[in-house]
């Protein structure tokens, strides 16, 4: 409780965190209740407001950031999409951080050489380009959204598990999980109570960084045509078929990009603040250097 | 103001240093003020955080900003903290360089040991011929057999000692005036910590330079110094000649330091202790080394078994197969009668609750996300029905007063406290279970020697209000002397040499017990003959005497 | 060493033979192969034909090991659209990426080195918080957005840059600019916080004791331990490239294995895209290999070992 009073009075002393923390919130509620506000604009076809170009303030505010060819509104369709592709993005991280932190779990409280065969699987697909697996998964299985979260998940898996196996290595050799076993503490009290609260802060953080890294590979797959097919809609999508039009109406690529680089970066600065504030000899050295220049 | 006399080798004066912390300048040093003349030696003493490391460093040049440097530091009359970082350059490494406390960090992981001894040379203008041959010339001095083929190999492939060894040997190569040695025995084993200093008394005879002794023990500073500054928090609290400081101390503090205490551990042994917990020809293997031979051992109830031994000795093994963490390879051991490996349901909840356990390091024997109330609970949550939940709180708060903490600590997270008063945290989660053996493996080693005197004044004190037995590990023979009823002596995995502690210390049988005992600095024979002495010595210059520091500095 | 590096190959090995398995046995997931391998309209006379030719009615063990034989020969079947083994285009557009790899590689490498070890000298100050946030920004910015949004500004409003092609050097500019921001950005932390942890090391604090100068501290004592840990996440870049390569290629049209693979789904050819990715993985695997020899010869703890 303290901890967390601490990180947010921490957190408001930061002024690039506080924006990128405001910034994740407003884009999370717009995911939740954008699609409800903008209505059927996104999908609707409205030949009046055909290749409106953007920042033309007479048009209805929808059509600020310009309209495609049928009309549609940009802003209405970044809103819709922003749902796909955080929903994507989330699924994703949370089922590599939860299957892969099991397993990193395992594999570093299992005595004997189940961690090490663990680790070597783990390799296999650390070592080998993830876009390359997902292109062969989703050719074969089929471009559905639960097999893009399939596929992204089983690609973000090592970093969890190695990442949560080397903590639970280390945790383990202290002299407080000895202690616990001389009071009587089972492997699983050990895990449950003295490991994982432990480790599950630095994975967390991985996961904050790992889901500004997804959103853009799922981006990216969608960008490709093997992603998210229309009538579903993500960012990534709309800048490929923005694409076509480049230099006709611009926006259509430049506006759903933007919107993926400015969530990408806010999760990103924000993982990274709140590593340096997790970390006390960091964050003794940030003030230490405030002090030093004052 | 001239001074007629030529200017003392190294003169510090007035220095202070702060660091910028997160809550403004921390003054690590604050006015200190000595010098050391040419052939002199002399020793800083002080526990952590006295300081005496950071003025090394200040002195060497390795204090970078956010730290504050004032005051100044003489070398040869010249300033080193003012002098131009070329000509400082060249007088580091050449003129006077330094030992550190951990060789291995110390030197660098990628380089072969020659070629980092040789730098040295090569930085100061020497060909790289002439460094090599010069290196090789320094390890065989320092000692590292077969010099020719050890050039090449890199810095894990030897041994702490070794290292130390190559460390001295890299500090020596151009003959410095000034040897700065922060801490060089620490590590080490009291065995190679004899003949390090051995090697360094040797060195300063045949090169003739002064050697500034950074340290914490009082025996080590006996061993090498003819004038000592005692630290504290930064400040100097006493100076003088060894002598006259170790013979009549002036300040509370360096009185603190000198008082032999070893009589306050002495506490009542029962009359027959009927064995508790015996271990019967022990073995335990780690592959195909063999860390523990055919060992037994056995303590009574309310008896305080000693178990000493340096590293690689096997005592921590033995510690961990009699606290059931580690399987025996051989042997058993055995509490009331009964092999604990055979132990289970009540059996094992009863071992369990009376054989508990203070590990080493106070840093990592405590889970730094639980509160100080949370760890003293875990044993009752893991032992249900010792303590009821109404009580937990209370009990826990009566157990802290035990150890000499208060109960509004309960609140609190162990990154708040100090070693010493996390060693008191988890000697009272120890107790929680009431138990009848407690194993303190290291338990004091890791702690200053006035925090190490009350850690173990509490363990004595306890043992006559509890009735608790000890198995009591230690590699520091000094401490253990006097607090302990029997020793067990260890090397290589096996006891060399069993009985009464008072019996052992007194007349060792074993070679080995006998080098241990000699090998460790001891006091008393010096202190009595110094203290015998009609008029104490003047003490040195006496412009090296710390006097009211100036506070704040320049 | 030996034993060492004898230990990586394997696993590199193992880890092949894993993708081998992979493509295979999901190519017979699906059910019937004949549905990956020919297009969506091929007849029924040339589905059964194909399944002939190529012994689907086999069992399936059968089927794995004439798959092994034939991978082996580097026959990875015939490309169904360009009337040709499967190889030859791969073997074509495979040069082209590896320039492309080598180039922004080469290119990430050195400018991390220079640009983290200026941030890592003084931590803190104006440049370390320039070249941090830009390599977040890096990370952060798609880079299929950034391509597109290159050439809308520098080939169709300014007009000096070409927008797709591979003819001269003026073609590279942007696909290399692309292709760096992930790798840059992320070695530029690496180097930056392993020279932050070198400088800050204790065998740093000897050598300077001994009165070397800032400049050999720093690339005698500190470049060589700090290319230890850029080494090993190079390892992982080099994979990553190839995920930014296949964007890169398909948006400014470059003949290479991206585009080629790109093309193969779109088209279906089952036969190319598999030999382009089992092409692939073989680089990757011989580039790993390399990269734990360099490794190996900077750290004698693992030599040893």
């Amino acid at each position: 409780m303290a901890t967390r009073l601490r990180l947010l009075r921490l957190l408001r002393s930061d002024a690039v965190a506080l924006a990128a923390a405001a910034c994740l919130v407003v884009v999370v509620l717009v995911a939740l209740f954008g699609p409800m506000a903008v209505g059927d604009a996104a999908g609707g076809i409205n030949l009046r407001n055909r290749n409106a170009p953007p920042f033309e303030f007479t048009r209805p505010w929808l059509y600020w950031l310009g309209s495609d060819s049928l009309g549609r509104s940009i802003l209405a369709r970044i809103v819709v999409a922003a749902r796909t592709t955080l929903g994507i993005a989330l699924a994703s991280v949370a089922a590599a951080l939860l299957v892969g932190g099991a397993v990193g779990l395992v594999a570093g409280l299992s005595r004997g050489r189940t961690g090490e065969y663990i680790l070597r699987g783990v390799d296999v697909i650390m070592s080998f380009p993830s876009l390359l697996l997902a292109l062969i998964v989703l050719y074969v299985l089929g471009p559905a959204p639960s097999n893009i979260v399939i596929v992204l998940g089983v690609t973000r898996l090592p970093v969890y598990v190695r990442t949560a196996r080397a903590e639970v290595l280390e945790i383990r050799e202290r002299a407080f999980v000895a202690a616990a076993q001389v009071m009587g503490a089972g492997p699983v009290h050990i895990a449950l109570r003295h490991v994982l609260p432990l480790v599950l802060p630095t994975l967390l953080i991985i996961g904050a960084l790992d889901f500004a890294y997804v959103m853009l590979a799922e981006s990216a797959l969608s960008f490709l045509g093997i992603g998210v097919q229309p009538p579903d809609i993500t960012w990534g999508l709309m800048v490929a078929e923005g694409r076509a039009y480049l230099t006709a109406a611009w926006w259509l690529a430049f506006w759903p990009g933007l919107a993926i680089m400015m969530t990408a970066l806010a999760a990103n600065l924000l993982a990274m603040w709140f590593r340096i504030a997790n970390d006390p000899s960091l964050r003794g050295s940030l003030k230490a250097r405030v002090a030093g220049n004052g | 103001m001239a001074d007629p006399a030529p200017a003392p080798l190294l003169a510090v004066e007035r220095l202070a240093v702060d660091f910028a912390t997160e809550t403004g300048w921390f003054a690590a040093v604050r006015g200190v003020g000595f010098e050391l003349a040419r052939d002199e030696s002399l020793a800083v003493i002080g526990e952590s955080g006295s300081g005496k490391s950071v003025t090394a460093a200040a002195i060497m040049g390795l204090l970078d900003p956010p730290a504050r440097i004032l005051g100044d530091v003489r070398f040869a009359g010249e300033s080193l903290l003012t002098m131009a970082p070329d000509r400082r350059r060249s007088l580091y490494g050449r003129e006077l360089s330094i030992i550190f406390q951990d060789p291995l960090t110390h030197l660098n992981p990628v380089q072969p040991v020659g070629w980092q001894i040789g730098e040295v040379c090569t930085i100061h203008g020497a060909p790289r011929r002439e460094a090599r041959e010069r290196a090789l010339e320094l390890l065989a001095r320092v000692g590292i057999p077969d010099p020719l083929r050890r050039y090449a190999a890199y810095p894990h492939e030897f041994s702490g000692g070794q290292r130390q060894r190559i460390m001295i040997a890299m500090a020596m190569a151009l003959r410095p005036r000034l040897l700065i040695a922060d801490e060089p025995t620490t590590a080490l084993d009291v065995t190679v910590q004899a003949q390090i200093l051995e090697l360094l008394a040797g060195l300063r005879e045949e090169y003739g330079m002064s050697l500034l002794m950074i340290t914490h023990d009082l025996g080590v500073a006996a061993e090498v110094a003819e004038r000592v500054v005692v630290m504290r928090r930064g400040e100097i609290v006493e100076a003088g000649s060894l002598p006259r400081v170790f013979a009549a101390p002036r300040h509370p503090y360096t009185r603190e330091l000198l008082t032999d205490r070893s009589e306050e551990y002495r506490s009542p042994a029962p009359a027959a202790a009927a064995p508790l917990l015996a271990v019967e020809n022990l073995a335990i293997r780690y592959g195909a080394f063999r860390a523990v031979r055919g060992v037994s051992a056995e303590v009574g109830k309310g008896e305080i078994l000693g178990v000493i031994g340096e590293s690689g000795s096997g005592k921590s093994s033995l510690a961990a197969a009699m606290l059931r963490l580690r399987p025996c390879d051989g042997g058993a051991v055995r509490f009331r009668g009964q092999d604990i490996w055979a132990l289970d349901g009540p059996g094992l909840r009863d071992y369990r609750r009376s054989v508990q356990a203070v590990f080493q390091d106070p840093f990592s024997s405590l889970n730094p996300r639980m509160t100080v109330e949370r760890l003293i609970a875990e044993p009752w949550v893991l032992n249900p029905g010792v303590v009821p939940r109404a009580r937990w709180r209370e009990r826990a708060a009566e157990l802290l007063e035990m150890v000499g903490l208060a109960p509004s600590d309960l609140d609190r997270y162990p990154g708040e406290f100090s070693g010493g008063q996390r060693q008191r945290i988890a000697i009272a989660r120890a107790l929680a279970l009431e138990p009848e053996i407690v194993v303190c493996d290291e338990a004091v080693s890791a702690l200053d020697m006035t925090i190490q005197a009350q850690v173990i004044r509490l363990l004595a004190d306890l043992r006559g209000r509890l009735g608790l037995a000890y198995v009591f590990i230690a590699h520091d023979l000094t401490l253990v002397r006097k607090f302990v009823d029997r020793v067990v002596v260890m090397k290589a995995g096996e006891v060399v040499e069993a009985g009464p502690a008072e019996e052992v210390f007194a007349n060792p049988r074993h070679p080995y017990t006998r080098q241990l005992i000699d090998s460790s600095p001891e006091l008393g024979p010096k202190l009595a003959e110094w203290r015998a002495l009609p008029d104490p010595p003047a003490p040195g210059p006496a412009r090296g005497a710390g006097g009211p520091p100036a506070a704040g500095g320049g | 060493m030996t034993r060492f590096m004898l230990g990586r190959a394997l696993h590199s090995l193992v880890a092949l033979l894993a993708l081998v398995v992979l493509v295979f046995f999901l190519a017979r997931l699906t059910g019937d192969p004949t549905n990956l391998f020919l297009p969506m309209d091929a007849s029924l006379a040339e589905r059964q034909a194909f399944a002939e030719r190529h012994g689907f009615d086999e069992p399936l063990l059968v089927q794995f090991w004439s798959y092994l034989v034939d991978l082996a020969h580097l026959d990875f079947g015939m490309s169904l659209f360009q009337a040709r083994p499967a190889i030859e285009p791969v073997l074509g557009a495979f040069p082209v990426t590896l320039r492309l790899a080598l180039v922004t590689m080469v290119l990430a490498l050195t400018l991390s080195v220079v640009i983290g070890s200026v941030a890592a000298y003084g931590p803190g100050g104006l440049f370390d918080r320039i070249a941090s946030l830009l390599s977040i920004l890096g990370a952060s910015t798609p880079d299929f957005w950034i391509a597109i949004v290159g050439i809308l500004f520098f080939s169709v409003s300014l007009g000096i840059l070409p927008t797709s092609g591979t003819g001269t050097g003026w073609h590279w500019i942007m696909p290399v600019g692309v292709l760096l921001l992930r790798p840059l950005g992320l070695l530029t932390q690496v180097v930056r916080a392993a020279m932050i942890g070198v400088l800050n090391s204790a065998y740093v604090k000897t050598a300077r004791a001994k009165g070397a100068s800032p400049r050999r501290v720093i690339f005698v004592h500190g470049v060589r331990n700090a290319m230890l840990s850029v080494i090993t996440v190079a390892g992982d870049q080099a994979a990553a490239l190839i995920n930014g390569a296949v964007i890169v290629e398909t948006v400014f049209g470059w003949p290479g294995i991206g585009n080629l693979m790109i093309n193969a789904i779109k088209q279906r050819d089952f036969a190319v895209l598999q030999a382009s990715i089992l092409v692939t993985a073989l680089a990757i695997f011989v580039m790993n290999l390399l990269i734990d020899i360099a490794y190996s010869r900077l750290d004698p703890r693992i030599r040893a070992g």
